[in-house]
């Protein structure tokens, strides 16, 4: 008999079923409706144009799980849930259609449904194992980013109750003769063998099946109803968050029609778009972003996910006030160094680090709430464009006995060469912006420099959420830009060069910008450069993040080293996309660091760990922070920064003044 | 309470200073001007009472070229809450007492509790508009104030002298100007740029303030001409004995710096 | 002809040195102006100070026998002075400081007076003098000439004029009476500081310590020399870190911007983040191992050396020198 043949107190069970399933649906609907009304609160947003792109985003990242294999058992594990949760509803979908209309059974007599119960087997005993093991990591081996709270036992153990009276029931069902043996269901099997044993008293099997199948229906309606009350609306709502996801460039921020928007950045959830909203139904809370933030392992009060719950707890609470200091301390935000470890590594692709540049951008634009050493740096750009401040009629004093180009001098060029505050202001970086001349002028490039015309490209400004200023300085560049005739940009700061490439098309600047680690590639492929490689010296390559992440370049720098040492660099623990910040990123070089522990003196005992005598890196930003990391760790007798561009220019002899070369620059 | 807040715009202080080519003048081509950086703690200080006081009022003042309302905006940005701009045309010269007499015939119809300016501009560095319009009000004056309460009727204030601090009572009303250390001026948000925008400068001209004679009586300068001192000579470097070094420092000290 | 009126108080009852360089300066214009020297010394000086004063070039000495001027105060010292001054052609001489300063700017107004404060220099020719000043921070010097007719006020700031020598004429001594009259303005008390605890935001003359100082311990012999030579103690970023200073020390981008007649930098090497709070000091001096330091590309002296050889040897010249001073005086 099927267990829905059964009557209870006068009432058919289908009766019983279909009231329980319309409950069941009815809770969970009304509560996915509250759910997308708080989220349609939000600011609009188009995130359903290139619908070519999302979908294979959504074949990709839901069906294809890839984000998870970062970490190989956790992805194994997750997979196993996610495909066997898809498998076993359409197990419940069979079930749910034979107690309704019983003459389906017949299917179960072929050799489909044998194969059919028997991956459905295979699929509960794994799920049921990856129960257990996902028990062990977190309350035994109690693995940091997973929490050990009440939502996720009870989540666990439902599955693995669900799974489990599945079992059953298929062995029951094979006992009473229901069900022929399937081609290979060792579970099954093994919950009939139990049930067929002297052990088992006969007259308890009917009784026994109707009770598991009940009990696996009222397990499964829980789960249903609970899913939206709890982080597990996730389960729902990833999928459709993943086709939602961002598309353009991580280094890419959202432009503020200053003219024209009511409201700049985010005081109130409302201010945020609903994409945003959206993100916090998503969230699993699985922690990976936490174990990537660099401001969470350098013991500052900022975690991505802790963000992303006290939102969703300001918005459970309906609150419509304002986030900063009511459920987010402003130390918080101001922690973030924009390096996108966070977005880069959620499986989910939740933009934590937008809804915190945002909120950055609500403080500083509406409020008039930034760090004090903000203020002064934005008090510099307006007045010397450039963060410390110093005379900008001394911009171009480091290239004043090189006889360089300049772009506004009316002489044709094919390349601005963008030299940025670091490397016109301070000496360190001066020398590095001096090997790039040397190289560039070895090569026979044809460039030219803006000198004491450069102001600031505003990335300082943006990532510190003044849009207003970045605007302003962008506007300035823009029209000089326009003035020399640029149309190629070579940039040897990160910074720079990800506003140029990602940004400034928002404003009407469209160029071609490259990075000057892929040029000197192409050079020298090209047989433009030579030089003596050597080396014996142990190099490892810092990956910027501005660069890397950002902007996915993560050969060529590594390829300079390369051919200029005739060793690949090593590589520290923490490499590629998975590199760890230095921490001068999100305008955080010139602000204070005060809580916590310092992020570059974390890295740059990363870097001496990895038995290299050179930090290789790719930033101005960069380079300062290693070697003030190294001067605090007292290790600079030890230990050498060098950008990967002094690398190479070490390798190449010093060009004596060649008559042949002068046509080509005059 | 009514307060107010003298502004003068100045070159930004990491302008190079350069002479036009007869050598007359200043060479005013690409220089950023900005908020005299003394009037900025004038300004915060004057909103921060206005902010303590309800129904109080900041009103910042100043005279100058066209470009010096940008400088009042910034006020208002600040938090003031009107401006008034004296246009600097056709004045018998650039005497500070110019100054000092057109803004007081412009504040003392305000009749104010309170009028703060910074303890020098720092294009002249000169400081006197302060005590001078003091005269011209009838008030009393006190320079260089690091900190200030105020309480009815009267301003409990230290200034700050030559390596030691006075700690002072001033009747209001009153003139003040302010040192560095009297408060971190705020950087005005994005909003309150805007808000500026909408606020009220009334433009006044010097003859409705003052007649051409009047101020003619008050030129009582004249600038013969300027110079650039020598260039920073590159610094010497010393090296070798210690006891010999320390002789040539002490030398530098005493006779090229005049420490005391 | 103009008649020149140096005027000068007591601080603190001691006779500072200004009032005896304001006394040179009144000499060597005397003969491009053609005019006698009043010195006008509000308050009673002791009759050794009177003494000091009496043969110093005044042609005469009026002083006052009122306690209530024994004390600065802006509003008492106006009427007090104005009362003396006669006719409308003189030059008035007040020390350039903040006090002497609030003055003359508040004279100035009182008599419609040419003001001009900071006066570096003067050259004299057939009764015409051009007085010279600073402006722009130093950067530039402008020349300014007072109207005839008008009455000139000039301030002159300490250690730019040598203290008046003694000669061998005396001045005439006239005892005056002042009948006080309510200030607005009442001091309460003045504070004086401890030169460890000085603060560095507008100090003349700082003595900063960085990485090179090694030890919190070592802050103690920038604290002795800072104590000789009036300065405040300012620290590197990378020594507030160590918890060596306090970071209101804090020098530099993140801390303090500051603007110095001299900044001492000691075992500091100078990056951009710290050189941003100090490059505008009027003199540098630096003192550190490392001959590529950074900081010597800005410095006006380097001392390419050790901070611990140098620094003791340096405060004892020092205070041997102050000593000397004060004896003299």
């Amino acid at each position: 008999m099927h267990p829905l043949q059964i009557k209870l107190l006068g009432i058919p069970g289908w009766a019983i079923f279909l009231f329980l399933w319309a409950l069941a649906l009815f809770l969970f609907i009304r509560k996915v409706a509250e759910i997308l009304k708080e989220i349609s609160q939000g600011e609009k947003e188009v995130r359903w144009d290139n619908l070519g792109e999302r979908i294979c985003g959504v074949v990709v990242y839901v069906l294809g799980q890839k984000r998870l294999f970062k970490e190989p058992l956790a992805g194994t594990l997750h997979c196993i849930f996610f495909w066997g949760f898809i498998f076993l509803n359409l197990g419940v979908v069979f079930d749910f259609m034979e107690g309704l209309f019983p003459g389906i059974g017949v299917v179960k007599n072929t050799i489909f449904f044998s194969y059919w119960i028997s991956l459905i087997d295979i699929v509960c005993l794994l799920v049921g194992v990856g129960v257990i093991i996902s028990l062990i990591r977190r309350y035994i081996i109690r693995i940091p980013r997973l929490e050990r709270n009440w939502e996720a036992f009870i989540i666990l153990t439902l599955i693995f109750l669900i799974v489990a009276t599945d079992i059953c029931i298929n062995g029951a069902r094979i006992v009473l003769g229901e069900m022929p043996r399937p081609a290979f269901a060792p579970g099954a099997m093994i919950a009939a063998v139990l049930m067929d044993s002297p052990l088992f008293p006969k007259d308890l099997l009917q009784p026994a099946l109707v009770g598991f199948w009940w009990l696996h229906l009222t397990v499964i309606l829980c789960f249903l109803v609970y899913l939206p009350y709890s982080k597990h609306s996730h389960i729902f709502m990833a999928a459709f968050d993943i086709f939602f996801k961002k598309q353009t460039p991580l280094g890419q921020m959202t432009c503020i029609d200053i003219e024209k928007a009511e409201k700049f950045g985010a005081l109130g959830l409302k201010d945020l778009s609903w994409k945003d909203l959206f993100d916090l139904y998503s969230c699993s809370f699985c922690g990976r972003c936490q174990d990537k933030c660099p401001a969470f392992n350098t013991d500052k009060p900022l975690s991505p996910k802790k963000i992303i719950d006290s939102l969703k707890k300001h918005l459970k609470a309906h609150k419509g006030t304002n986030v900063i200091e009511e459920s987010i301390s402003s130390d918080e935000i101001w922690s973030c160094t924009s390096c996108s470890a966070c977005m880069e590594t959620c499986p989910t692709f939740i933009e934590q680090m937008t809804k915190i540049q945002a909120l950055k951008r609500g403080q500083v634009l509406m409020e008039g709430k930034n760090p004090p050493e903000a203020s002064q740096m934005f008090k510099n750009l307006e007045n010397n464009s450039n963060p410390w401040g110093i005379g900008s009629s001394t911009r171009g004093d480091w290239a004043k006995d090189l006889n360089l180009k300049n772009a506004l001098a009316g002489e044709p060029f094919e390349y601005l060469y963008w030299v940025g505050c670091s490397g016109s202001f301070d000496k360190r970086n001066q020398k590095v912006v001096k090997a790039v001349v040397k190289l560039l002028q070895a090569a026979g490039v044809d460039f030219a420099i803006l000198g004491e015309s450069e102001g600031c490209c505003g990335d300082a400004a943006r990532r510190t959420g003044n849009e207003y200023l970045f605007q302003m300085l962008a506007q300035t560049n823009i029209e000089i830009f326009k003035t020399a005739g640029v149309k190629k940009i070579i940039c040897s700061c990160p910074h720079g060069f990800n506003t140029f490439k990602n940004e400034y098309p928002q404003l009407g600047g469209e160029y071609e910008v490259i990075h000057i680690s892929e040029l000197l590639v192409d050079l020298i492929k090209a047989g433009n450069l030579t030089f003596q490689p050597s080396g014996d010296q142990k190099i490892t390559y810092h990956d910027s993040c501005f660069l890397g992440r950002y902007n996915e370049i993560y050969r060529s720098p590594r390829e300079i080293i390369r051919l200029a040492t005739q060793k690949a660099p090593l590589e520290m623990k923490r490499h590629h996309s998975d590199g760890f910040c230095c921490g001068g990123g999100g305008g955080r070089m010139w602000l204070e660091e005060n809580l916590g522990t310092r992020i570059n003196e974390a890295r740059t005992k990363e870097a001496m760990a990895s038995g290299a005598e050179i930090f290789a890196v790719a930033c101005p930003l960069c380079l300062t922070m290693f070697e003030d990391g190294l001067k605090s760790l007292s290790a600079e007798e030890k230990y050498r920064v060098m950008d990967v561009v002094e690398i190479l220019a070490e390798k190449v002899e010093t060009p004596q003044a060649s008559p042949a070369k002068e046509p080509e620059n005059a | 309470m009514k307060i107010v807040a003298l502004v003068k715009q100045v070159p930004d202080t990491e302008t190079k200073i350069k002479l036009t080519a007869d050598g007359k003048a200043l060479e005013t081509a690409g220089i950023k001007y900005v908020v005299n950086p003394y009037d900025e703690f004038a300004i915060e200080e004057a909103v921060r009472i206005k902010e303590k006081n309800s129904g109080s009022t900041v009103i910042a003042v100043g005279m100058g070229p066209e470009r010096m309302k940008e400088a009042l905006r910034t006020a208002l940005a600040m938090g003031a809450d009107e401006g008034i701009y004296i246009a600097e045309e056709n004045l018998p010269g650039k005497d500070g007492l110019i100054t000092a007499r057109l803004l007081a015939e412009a504040i003392k119809s305000l009749s104010p509790d309170l009028v703060i300016c910074g303890k020098q501009a720092i294009d002249d560095d000169e400081g006197r508009v302060g005590p001078a319009l003091s005269h011209y009000l009838e008030l009393p004056f006190v320079a260089n104030v690091t900190k200030l309460t105020v309480e009815s009727g009267k301003l409990n204030l230290h200034r700050e002298l030559e390596g030691r601090t006075e700690v002072m009572e001033v009747a209001l009303p009153a003139v003040v100007s302010a040192q560095k250390g009297l408060n971190e001026p705020r950087y005005p948000s994005l909003i309150n740029i805007m808000q500026a925008k909408k606020k009220t400068i009334n433009e006044l001209k010097p003859e409705q303030l003052l007649s051409n004679d009047e101020l003619n009586k008050l030129s009582t300068l004249e600038e013969t001409g300027l110079n650039l001192p020598p260039a920073r000579e590159k610094g010497r470097k010393l090296q070798g004995d210690p006891e010999q070094m320390v002789k040539e420092i002490v030398t530098f000290l005493t006779e090229t710096v005049k420490i005391s | 002809m103009r008649k020149i009126y140096v005027v000068n108080w007591l601080k603190d009852g001691e006779m500072p040195q200004v009032n005896l360089e304001l006394l040179e300066a009144a000499k060597s214009i005397k003969t491009g102006l053609n005019g006698s020297i009043t010195l006008l010394l509000l308050g009673k000086p002791t009759p050794e100070q009177l003494n000091s004063l009496k043969n110093r070039g005044a042609d005469e000495i009026r002083y006052f026998d009122t306690p209530e001027l024994n004390q600065y105060n802006l509003e008492t010292y106006t009427q007090a002075i104005s009362g003396e001054l006669e006719g409308s052609e003189y030059l008035l001489i007040l020390p350039g400081t903040i006090q002497g300063k609030e003055l003359g700017g508040k004279l100035s107004a009182r008599h419609t007076a040419a003001y001009i404060p900071d006066v570096l220099n003067f050259t004299s020719n057939n009764g015409e003098v051009v007085f010279i000043r600073p402006i722009y921070a130093g950067k530039a010097r402008t020349g300014l000439k007072g109207k005839a007719g008008s009455p000139w006020i000039i301030t002159i700031r300490p250690n730019t004029f040598a203290p008046a020598q003694e000669t061998g004429t005396e001045a005439k001594i006239e005892v005056k009476a002042y009948t006080p009259q309510n200030s607005r303005i009442k001091t309460l008390e003045v504070i004086k500081p401890q030169t460890a605890t000085l603060d560095v935001s507008e100090a003349k003359v700082i003595v900063s310590g960085g990485r090179g100082m090694k030890e919190a311990e070592h802050f103690k012999l920038l604290e002795e020399l800072a104590q000789v030579i009036n300065g405040a103690v300012g620290a590197s970023r990378m020594a507030v870190d160590a918890g060596w200073r306090d970071h209101q020390a804090q020098v530099g981008q993140t801390g303090k911007i500051v603007t110095p007649d001299l900044y001492l930098a000691c075992g500091i090497s100078g990056a951009i983040q710290h050189l941003v709070g100090m490059s505008s000091s009027k003199y540098i001096v630096a003192i550190n191992k490392d001959a590529e330091a950074p900081i010597f590309e800005i410095a006006s002296l380097s001392v390419v050396g050790d901070v611990f050889e140098i620094l003791p040897g340096l405060t004892v010249e020092l205070k041997k020198i102050k000593e000397q001073q004060l004896c003299a005086k």
